[in-house]
């Protein structure tokens, strides 16, 4: 076996959205309460490199949609003590307007995408409207220019990013999407994004409400599981805001906006999965 | 099957372009003994039915052409015009695929909905375009349209056989990109394809002669069999860039000599 490094991994907040419980999932929960969404990127640390993984929304398209945007995700990146300009790898889990960004301002990076990602942010899908909302057509032009730049790396499936560092498609949500399999000191550590935005779309299931193929999504929480070699608590959903009080915080400085994912949670497990005992 | 007769359409091709090559540029199997001079021309084509006309394909502009060193006549629109045609009133555009001689002007066509195969723009944005040998045959602005028009609701994905009306559809045929499209009109002299760059010049599917810008020889030669099967006679078969085109058929009007040829008038050959 290869020698893997064990990577650190790093959830930071960039921005977040006020809402009701009641709009994350697709059948209707009768115990609706105000609730939120939190916008987050991954910086994965190991073997000597830094990994980024999802690059935001960004001023622009924080306002055409209403939400909160905190800091350029780029500016996240810096905050982990990173320089945006100097990182090579780039993960984008899928092209939603708050996952694909913010791309300028990583220069020098190769970005890693599905193929079906792109055929579908730029196939028939996309005639309709409520298929289309998620996506800013700018976004996606720019990831065009980015092929003809030769700086994505298109994965069909699955691929290895490096030792202990890989990408896996999972679909449902979107045609394309895919999430992150990272080795960290307490093994594999799964970064979902948005094949599982909260603990409970997983958990009870019930699917979150934005999805292209219902059975893909259900079928994406089985894999999730199985990447995270049958332990769900290694699974990190990409929007729950109960991410930030679950693990310790990166540092003093980054409470309540970014926590290491590759520590001991500091929070109650059981119950965010609803686990009885 | 249907008594109602089909409608028939007149066909317009209209040049906009040239460049000279010799013969063997043009071809993947080389002839040693014989590098005659081969021009290429460029054309748009309008496709003019007694209620509604559609334009299949809209060509580059002068910028374009200049910058890959082709001889630019006239904006595409320009010729359409001199035979009644204003791109500015076209509701129906087809796009036979994405190469930069075929999609350039598409902003010329504010109103128009576009017609194109799912599987052109998969191989436009797809993994393919780090080859630079495939992707130079792309321009990514007109890429970058295609797509905004896309999200503007202008865009219709064919299906790999589209019928746009009674006597005009659309067909799906590989090889020279991973999404091509065809046409097949009805017209007063019978069923006639457009072959686009299914086959660039009539050497090519007469002689089955692969032309040398392809993505799958397998398909190409495949689609030289789906052109003689669509078409009435291999006299109704117009090819996508050969100059043969403008001698073969007649001017649709004196002011357009050397312009625009009438593809549905019987042949001069």
């Amino acid at each position: 076996m290869v020698d893997m490094p064990e990577y650190e991994v790093y959830a930071i907040k960039y921005g977040d959205h006020k809402r009701m419980r009641q709009e994350n999932f697709l059948f209707k929960d009768p115990h609706d309460e105000a609730s939120s969404i939190d916008f987050f990127i991954w910086v994965l640390q190991g073997g000597g490199k830094t990994y980024v993984v999802d690059v935001g929304f960004e001023y622009r398209e924080a306002e055409t949609r209403g939400r909160s945007l905190h800091r350029l995700p780029s500016e996240a990146v810096r905050m982990m003590g990173a320089d945006p300009g100097k990182i090579d790898d780039v993960i984008i889990t899928h092209l939603h307007y708050d996952h694909a960004g913010d791309l300028e301002s990583f220069p020098n990076a190769r970005f890693y995408l599905q193929d079906r990602e792109m055929a579908y942010a730029t196939g028939r899908c996309m005639c309709h409207a409520p298929l289309r909302h998620p996506y800013a057509v700018d976004y996606v032009v720019n990831m065009v220019r980015l092929v003809y730049d030769d700086r994505v790396q298109y994965v069909d499936g699955e691929m290895q990013i490096a030792p202990g560092l890989s990408v896996h498609h999972i679909g449902g949500h979107t045609d394309g999407v895919q999430s992150v399999r990272v080795w960290t000191r307490k093994g594999w550590l799964v970064l979902a994004s948005d094949a599982n935005h909260f603990y409970d779309n997983m958990a009870i299931p019930n699917p979150f409400p934005i999805v292209y193929n219902v059975g893909d999504m259900l079928d994406g929480y089985e894999k999730l599981r199985g990447l995270a070699d049958g332990n769900e608590d290694k699974v990190i959903p990409g929007h729950d805001p109960q991410v930030l009080g679950l693990f310790p915080a990166a540092s003093s400085e980054l409470e309540g906006i970014a926590v290491a994912l590759h520590e001991d949670p500091v929070g109650d497990m059981n119950k965010v999965w609803r686990r009885t005992k | 099957m249907t008594d109602t007769p089909l409608e028939s359409y007149e066909i317009y091709a209209v040049k906009y372009a040239r460049r000279d090559a010799t013969r063997n540029e043009h071809l993947i199997f080389k002839d040693p003994h014989d590098d005659a001079s081969m021009p290429m021309d460029y054309f748009v084509w309008a496709i003019v039915g007694k209620r509604k006309t559609y334009v299949l394909d809209t060509g580059f502009d002068r910028v374009e052409g200049e910058k890959r060193g082709r001889t630019f006549l006239r904006q595409p629109a320009e010729g359409l015009r001199m035979i009644g045609v204003e791109a500015s009133d076209i509701d129906e555009l087809i796009i036979s695929h994405l190469h930069y001689d075929h999609i350039g002007t598409w902003d010329d066509f504010p109103k128009a909905t576009l017609y194109l195969q799912e599987k052109e723009m998969q191989f436009a944005t797809g993994r393919q375009m780090r080859h630079a040998t495939l992707r130079h045959s792309f321009a990514v602005e007109h890429i970058e349209g295609v797509i905004r028009a896309l999200y503007d609701d202008r865009l219709v994905y064919c299906d790999p056989v589209e019928e746009l009306a009674p006597g005009l559809t659309l067909h799906y045929v590989g090889g020279h990109t991973h999404g091509l499209q065809i046409a097949r009109v009805w017209t007063r002299r019978g069923w006639m394809v457009l072959a686009v760059d299914a086959s660039h010049y009539y050497m090519n599917f007469e002689d089955l002669r692969p032309y040398k810008t392809v993505h799958h020889v397998g398909d190409m030669l495949e689609g030289y069999r789906l052109i003689a099967g669509l078409a009435g006679s291999p006299k109704h078969v117009i090819p996508g860039h050969d100059p043969l085109v403008m001698e073969r058929y007649p001017t649709a009007s004196n002011e357009t000599d050397g312009i625009v040829v009438r593809l549905d008038a019987d042949p001069l050959y």
